[in-house]
């Protein structure tokens, strides 16, 4: 929902303000914000005093837990007058707001939507939290030292997804709805205008922090990997994986799951949890068969979903650079590097 | 001749002459002050080695995946007594691992270098004798080494010189009391471990990068990931998460070599060292066992003693 | 629900001595606490210390295992092994904020059904003193977060 003609214009927002302004939000709608330092970050829903968070790049934790949370509940079952009885989950298409999201979480979740809200199998419980989010985006003044948003397609200051756009300056921060929804929000706030040296310095630090980017050889990735399935590259590149999870749990366009039954005698929960493509477990058979035997199968699925499959379908990849599994590898197994060795491979 | 010239002259002759196919050491990574695993099968891929305080990953949790090669691993004492423990449970035999020992004086801890630099990210950095320089956009910082280790390396212990096949250096860890990180946690009364306890494992996503991470835990299939029937639900439920972390640390107990690979690995900070500590002190106390150490015991939960203490028994 | 609450235990007895010890108070028709819901294993060695810390977590109060004295283990030493096994756990539980008295371990021969008895009464009454467990225990899950 791009922004109409007679949208407003950005407006300012005093640093001091922003406590009274997210105490009153959180009147009005489940409000989530980005807390926390370091390996803490994280969205958490707000309470009074919360430290919001000033660091550098993206929260550790992503804000696709907020709509795709690592286990959800999708119906319970029990037995009643001797007959199965499901109670699905409520939808819950309350008002929310994300408070603090970088512009990468913010296209995530814009990746995200087409596999959740399907035509053909609309997700109910992802689309109704989706339905009514307002999300509050903050531009990066200061990229990570993995952040590489640039080489695939995003923007320090990029828009999509988010519905108002945060810059900070100085002592202030100027505000811009991106969406006619995110221009609702922000007029019912009632700020001030932004004078136009406000508009031309946030210019200046999204300058600034597309400089600080990396650039990564992500350029048609997608046809050098067509019909690579077969190719030795995938020999090496995985061999120091551990095979563990911590790359696509804290990705925030990774999206694999599981669905699991629990419960006990005569009632249960179908929960659906959040797996992961690099562990063998995911496509184990029940005879035993692993279609995915080695960490080799394991590594070229996650880059060829993300790189070459989804863009497939989508047209993109299914990777925003928020440099989140370069930062936490426990092997340092850097993902950049990969796509570089990728670079290679003759198309 | 400095240690890495040493080790990658020892890497590249082992490799030329055939003696091993495959040397497992460490390289300079691609984020300041990091190094990742290096397996180098030729003398130019050798020529690559380094061995300093950056190195924090425990090499030997990738001998279990080349099992049917002649090794040769670069090993600090942590991975010296993860090689001890390989060989007691026989998932190594030192005529096929060449242990070539390099000089380890405690590692750099990210964390502690985090919390030092107040959530800054050093964009360059590197190690100059005793120094951790690392710098930003804006700003250098050159702070003591000795300053910045890992808690497990206070009071590292060494197994025997003759755990090598080679030592290119004498290890010097700090000293210090390996127990005073549990001895700081049982201070508190039943009800505030249990809570802490809780917070830290609140804190879980299931990664399992700390399992994949653990030399140790080098199981086919984890119990953690039986499925029929499940042992452990996966769900994000507390009590599932507590099973598995205890349910771990129990299959490390007596094992665990206390070289903290699993808390440097986990992507959210859960340090359940402790947990692991307890086990190690109940083995020494109890049982006079210490893992790493004495290859020649069989495994501590294998075996036993008739006169095992037994004052918890009715 | 407006009973009065009873320790829920888990009983872990070997078949070749502690679970004989039990048909022998019974059948001496000795009194003793009906908290106990015994599961008749192999060996005390064939007890997994996953099972009590699953126990645990579905719901008992408490746990004990009881095995054959040492040197009388059917399988000879399956009960040595398995008193380090239970060393760790028990050490491993406390620590983490398990009550004292909710793992508890005992010998008992087939000949003992006094002393089994009296093992089950001490044992129920010190998880009755301690009350109904929390820690660790898994909590039914509701629909929406
Ligand atoms: S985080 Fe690193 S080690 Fe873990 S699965 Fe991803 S690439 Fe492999
Ligand atoms: S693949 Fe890595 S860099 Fe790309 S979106 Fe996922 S976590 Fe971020
Ligand atoms: S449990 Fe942790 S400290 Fe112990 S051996 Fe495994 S990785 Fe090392
Ligand atoms: S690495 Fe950390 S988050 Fe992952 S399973 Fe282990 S403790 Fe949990
Ligand atoms: S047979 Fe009774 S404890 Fe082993």
């Amino acid at each position: 929902m791009r922004r109409g003609e007679a949208a407003v214009a950005g407006v300012i927002l005093e640093h001091s303000e922003l406590n009274r302004i997210l105490a009153h939000v959180a009147g009005q709608a489940r409000l989530w914000v980005a807390t926390g330092e370091g390996e803490e970050a994280a969205f958490l829903p707000y309470r009074p005093g919360i430290p919001l968070r000033r660091g550098p790049g993206p929260t550790r934790r992503t804000a696709k837990e907020i709509f795709f949370p690592r286990t959800e509940a999708l119906f319970t079952f029990h037995e009643a007058d001797g007959k199965p009885r499901l109670e699905p989950a409520k939808v819950d298409d309350g008002p929310l707001v994300v408070f603090g999201l970088r512009p990468c979480d913010a296209r995530a979740l814009c990746l995200l939507d087409p596999v959740f809200e399907d035509p053909l199998w609309p997700d109910r419980l992802y689309g109704g939290r989706r339905a009514r989010a307002i999300l509050v985006g903050m531009a990066c003044s200061q990229p990570s030292r993995a952040c590489f948003c640039t080489s695939v397609g995003g923007d320090p200051a990029g828009e999509e997804g988010l519905d108002v756009i945060l810059v900070a300056l100085d002592d202030a921060y100027l505000a811009r709805a991106t969406t006619d929804r995110g221009a609702e929000w922000l007029e019912g706030l009632g700020f001030s205008p932004a004078p136009p040296e406000a508009e031309a310095a946030a210019a200046r630090v999204a300058e600034t922090a597309r400089r600080a980017l990396a650039a990564v050889p992500a350029d048609g990735l997608k046809e050098r990997l067509d019909g690579r399935f077969e190719h030795p590259v995938w020999d090496r590149l995985h061999e120091r994986c551990l095979g563990c999870a911590a790359c696509t749990y804290l990705c925030p366009t990774c999206h694999c799951f599981d669905i699991v039954d629990e419960g006990g005698p005569g009632e249960g929960v179908r929960l659906r949890n959040w797996d992961s493509c690099m562990f063998a477990l995911f496509t184990l058979h029940a005879s035993g068969h692993n279609p995915r035997m080695t960490g080799k199968e394991r590594m070229r699925q996650r880059i060829m979903h993300k790189f070459n499959y989804y863009p497939e379908r989508q047209g993109r990849p299914a990777c925003v650079g928020c440099g989140r599994c370069v930062e936490i590898c426990p092997v340092n197994l850097d993902l950049r590097q990969v796509i570089a060795e990728l670079e290679g491979v003759e198309a | 001749m400095s240690v890495n010239a040493l080790l990658r002259e020892t890497a590249a002759r082992l490799l030329a002459e055939g003696t091993v196919r495959l040397v497992v050491g460490w390289e300079k990574g691609t984020l300041p002050l990091r190094t990742t695993p290096l397996l180098a099968r030729t003398a130019e891929q050798a020529d690559r080695l380094v061995a300093d305080a950056t190195c924090d990953q425990n090499l030997a949790v990738y001998l279990t995946r080349f099992k049917d090669e002649k090794v040769a691993l670069v090993a600090r004492p942590c991975e010296a007594r993860t090689l001890v423990e390989y060989c007691r449970e026989h998932r190594a035999s030192p005529d096929r691992v060449l242990a070539i020992g390099v000089p380890c004086t405690g590692m750099l801890s990210r964390r502690a270098l985090e919390r030092r630099l107040s959530g800054r990210l050093p964009a360059a950095g590197r190690l100059e004798g005793d120094l951790v320089i690392c710098s930003g956009e804006d700003w250098e910082e050159r702070l003591p080494l000795t300053d910045l280790l890992e808690p497990v390396c206070y009071g590292c212990r060494l197994p025997g010189a003759d755990r090598y096949w080679r030592v290119l250096g004498e290890s010097r860890p700090p000293a210090g009391d390996r127990y005073a990180e549990l001895d700081r946690f049982r201070q508190m009364a039943g009800e505030e471990r249990y809570a802490a306890f809780c917070r830290a494992v609140e804190r879980c996503i299931r990664c399992y990068a700390c399992r994949q991470a653990c030399p140790m835990c080098y199981c086919p299939e984890c119990f953690s990931d039986r499925s029929a029937p499940t042992w452990v639900g996966s769900s994000d439920d507390l009590s599932d998460t507590m099973v598995f972390h205890l349910t771990r640390t129990l299959h490390l107990a007596g094992r665990c070599v206390d070289c903290g690979a699993c808390v440097r690995a986990c992507p959210v900070g859960v340090d359940l060292r402790h947990l692991h500590l307890r086990l190690g002190r109940e083995a020494e106390e109890r049982f006079a066992y210490r893992p790493g150490l004495d290859a020649a015991d069989r495994p501590l939960v294998a075996t036993f003693r008739p006169d095992d203490p037994e004052e918890f028994i009715r | 629900m407006s009973e009065a609450w009873e320790p829920k235990i888990v009983a872990f007895l070997c078949h070749w001595c502690s679970y004989a010890g039990a048909d022998l108070a019974g059948i001496s028709r000795m009194q003793y606490p009906p908290n106990v819901r015994v599961i008749r294993v192999p060996c005390s060695g064939a007890v997994n210390p996953f099972y009590l810390i699953k126990a645990l977590q579905r719901g008992a109060d408490g746990v004990l295992v009881s095995g054959c004295h040492p040197g009388d283990c059917h399988y000879l030493a399956g009960n040595l092994v398995a008193r380090r096994k239970f060393a760790m756990l028990k050490a491993l539980l406390e620590h983490v904020g398990l009550e004292e008295g909710r793992v508890q371990f005992s010998w008992v021969s087939a000949a003992e059904g006094q002393k089994f008895a009296d093992v089950i009464r001490e044992v129920t009454e010190t998880v009755r003193a301690l009350g109904p467990a929390g820690r660790f225990r898994k909590a039914r899950r509701a629909l929406c977060r």
